[in-house]
């Protein structure tokens, strides 16, 4: 009967475990080895390929626990610490600074890390779960755009050894620089003429001044316009040549230095303002900020000198219409003749 | 010759023996059970277990596949009425009256019936109470005789159990009795067997092998992903992979520089106070990132976040104002007033299976202004003072800042979401003669 018992045992074992209801089942669990670093994330102030940046990490502690280092590694592959991590080409952490550290702070970087990863390491303390923010300036990017990632590791010895308390993963994105580009071309707007309408070179008209019969007891008057723009960036300056009224071996003195109209003397000038005395010339009108030079720039006061500036700007200006207003005065003596005066107007523009 | 044949009684018995092993084991072994002689076996018996994790493993502490607070649900066909029942646990055997072991590590001693009727009358709220040991289970009908077992099936559930902490095979024996006091039940090896019911012995029994199992730990990793490229290739000339791999975005020809002018007399594009100037980019953003992403972008000429003819020093045509400084919001350019801006437009997933969406912010983007080329805003935030961004953990602040100026986000994961990036710049009348440049980073940010 013992015999009997034991093969019954036997078959029951076998029979049993098969045909009756076995209730067994693989149950699934999740790993022990650490946790997951909460809402982490890398900003990056530059993310053009070999570009210096400042690299802000962030992350909530999941684990309370002893904190000593953090380690973090860039890789080319893949996120997962379990994984061999391939340098990325071109990175260099090696003059990496801790610039900022806020949540579980004291650290510092630790020297004599691989180009592709950074220690952080500090007397190890207790921690609980909290948010912290680590800036790391002065890492170079890799070279090459795309997809790298960050494999960061907590541990609680202060040398990033042992078993890691929490990590994460993090990926960035290295692209190539957007670069913008304008030429804005020089340019100068400049023109001459008896009159120029509506700030515009292209309503210039007439180029011949005629004082008519000049006399000994009045001043005769005339006026002439110049436009003037221009975008050098160090500015421009006009200026005029010629002499003054000359008639054969006869001429009427040019004013030097400047001075009022007076009737009966020879005077030969102009300013770029409106006067009284004669009536005659306008202010500078127009969007540009330009003015006179002092020596032309008096209402009443007349002058000329070849060679003089009559406006000088140091820098680009809009459109700007100027009226040189000339005066002409003779003493009774003055020799017969027709008294004939060019005058150059030029604008030299500096870029 | 003669052979003899030697008859050896011995074996023949262990050959029938095992004969009537192989025969009767789906049977439920009626012949085996000692001494049986008034009582049925349950039919269709069985417990399910809700976690066969072996107690005290060190894969589970608590929950599924730690072994404990496990529910065994008890099922079987009565072919008798009954009062009250037995379930002994034990690591040897299932077969009544044969020696039991309590199982390691096994306890039913806190547990508890279920209160509400599954099928049959076996329930709390029926009158039905239990009375526990760390391997034994009496349950007793303490009401009306309407409440006991009926013949039919039975189910209930006994919640709170602690598994065997060993792996492998153990076993239920259960029998029944017609009083409410299990009868002349004494033990598992003496539960009144040989007794007719009437007079305390089982009315039914079953016995039921279940088995611990190794907790199995399963760990599946999706890593961080994030993608992200700038091109002047418009995505729906991406022809390959429609993603940044894609054959096109890798071409020479459409990396992102880019020229602002317009030709004059042919030769080299001008900027020029007759027009607004305007080129083309386009993004492509794919991230995982649990909390979403945004996209930021930093002008190197941070001393004045425009374009600049001196390396930064100065910015003769500076960034558009916007409509409004604080908050800083895109604004229109006009041609003949200095200024250069981007406007960006809400992203949108790639036809070819993308997934989300990218909002851009108000800095360069106004709804009401989104007609290219007549009635186009930009924005070119010089302004705003760096602080929290529209994305967890994330800065955003001017283009002259650190981390640059968000130009769009995602609040949650996105797959292939493009967007649409014009530049527009101007000259005026006193903009300076010079070649202006500005390289503008684009950074992609994401919070896992």
């Amino acid at each position: 009967m013992a015999w009997m018992h034991r093969n019954v045992q036997r078959g029951l074992l076998v029979g049993l475990s098969a045909l009756l209801v076995v209730v067994a089942g693989y149950q699934f669990a999740a790993p022990s080895s650490g946790v997951n670093l909460g809402l982490r994330t890398l900003q990056l102030s530059n993310a053009d390929a070999g570009v210096s940046s400042i690299y802000r990490m962030s992350f909530t502690y999941a684990t309370s626990g002893t904190l000593g280092s953090i380690a973090i590694s860039f890789c080319s592959n893949d996120p997962l610490p379990q994984h061999v991590c391939i340098a990325p080409a071109g990175m260099d952490t090696t003059s990496v600074a801790l610039t900022s550290q806020s949540g579980a702070a004291g650290f510092m970087v630790s020297s004599g890390s691989p180009a592709n990863k950074i220690l952080l390491k500090r007397i190890p303390t207790p921690i609980t779960p909290v948010a912290a923010t680590y800036e790391l300036s002065g890492i170079i990017n890799p070279s090459s755009p795309g997809t790298y990632y960050a494999r960061v590791q907590t541990f609680a010895s202060n040398d990033g050894t042992g078993p890691s308390s929490d990590y994460g993963g993090m990926a960035i994105s290295i692209n190539n620089a957007l670069a913008v580009t304008a030429t804005v071309p020089p340019y100068l707007i400049f023109c001459t003429a008896v009159t120029i309408g509506s700030l515009n070179c292209a309503q210039a008209v007439g180029d011949y001044i005629d004082f008519g019969e000049l006399s000994p007891s009045r001043a005769s008057k005339g006026t002439s316009q110049f436009l003037v723009a221009s975008n050098a960036g160090n500015g421009f300056n006009v200026s005029v040549h010629g002499t003054t009224l000359t008639s054969g071996s006869n001429e009427i003195t040019a004013i030097v230095p400047k001075d009022v109209s007076r009737p009966g003397t020879p005077q030969f000038g102009f300013n770029l303002r409106a006067n009284s005395t004669p009536g005659s010339g306008k202010e500078p009108t127009g969007p540009g900020v330009g003015s006179p030079d002092v020596l032309y720039n008096q209402p009443n006061f007349y002058r000329f000198v070849s060679d003089d500036t009559l406006v000088s700007v140091s820098k680009p200006d809009d459109v700007r219409l100027y009226t040189s207003a000339y005066i002409t005065n003779i003493p009774t003596v003055q020799a017969a003749g027709v008294y004939v005066s060019t005058l150059t107007y030029i604008c030299l523009a500096n870029f | 010759m003669n052979t003899q044949f030697t008859f050896r009684p011995t074996v023949a018995f262990r050959i029938v023996s095992t004969m009537l092993i192989a025969l009767l084991i789906l049977a439920g072994l009626p012949l085996f059970q000692n001494g049986r002689a008034h009582a049925n076996q349950f039919a269709m018996r069985s417990i399910q277990l809700s976690d066969a994790g072996a107690s005290g493993n060190t894969v589970a502490v608590t929950g599924v596949g730690s072994g404990t607070a496990v529910k065994y649900r008890v099922s079987f066909t009565a072919a008798n009425a009954a009062a009250s029942m037995v379930i002994d646990f034990c690591s040897t055997n299932p077969i009544i009256n044969d020696t039991c072991t309590a199982p390691t590590g096994m306890t039913v001693a806190a547990a508890t019936l279920n209160s509400a009727q599954i099928t049959g009358n076996v329930y709390g709220t029926n009158s039905w109470t239990l009375t526990n040991t760390a391997s034994q289970v009496k349950l007793a009908n303490t009401g009306a005789a309407a409440g006991n077992i009926a013949a039919g099936q039975q189910v209930f559930e006994l919640s709170g159990i602690t598994n065997p902490s060993t792996v492998g095979s153990f076993y239920a024996r259960m029998y029944s009795y017609q009083n409410n006091t299990w009868g002349s039940y004494v033990s598992p090896t003496n539960t009144a067997n040989t007794v007719a019911p009437a007079s305390g012995g089982m009315v039914d029994y079953g016995g039921i092998a279940m088995s611990t199992t190794n907790t199995i730990s399963v760990t599946a990793r999706v890593q961080e992903t994030l993608t992200f490229c700038v091109t002047k290739a418009n995505p729906t000339t991406w022809t390959s992979t429609h993603d940044c791999s894609d054959s096109v975005v890798g071409l020479a020809a459409n990396y992102p520089t880019l020229s602002l002018g317009h030709t004059v007399t042919g030769g080299t594009p001008i900027l020029d106070p007759s027009a607004v100037d305007t080129a083309t980019i386009y993004s492509q953003l794919s991230t995982n990132a649990l909390n979403g992403a945004v996209i930021n972008m930093r002008n190197s000429n941070s001393t004045c976040g425009g374009l600049s003819a001196d390396n930064g020093t100065t910015c003769a045509i500076p960034g558009v104002p916007g409509n409004t400084p604080s908050p800083y919001t895109a604004g229109p350019i006009t041609s003949g007033t200095a200024a250069f801006g981007m406007y960006v437009s809400n992203g949108v997933a790639d036809p070819t299976g993308g997934i989300g969406s990218i909002a851009a912010t108000a800095a360069y983007h106004d709804p009401a202004h989104t007609t290219f080329p007549g009635d186009l805003w930009y924005g070119m935030d010089n302004n705003t003072v760096e602080g929290p961004g529209p994305v967890p953990r994330t800065l955003t602040g001017n283009v002259k800042g650190t981390y640059g100026s968000t130009l769009g986000y995602a609040t949650q994961p996105i797959f292939r979401v493009n967007n649409t990036y014009i530049l527009g710049a101007t000259a005026s009348l006193t903009t300076p003669a010079g070649i202006y440049t500005a390289n503008l980073s684009m950074v992609a940010t994401g919070t896992f």
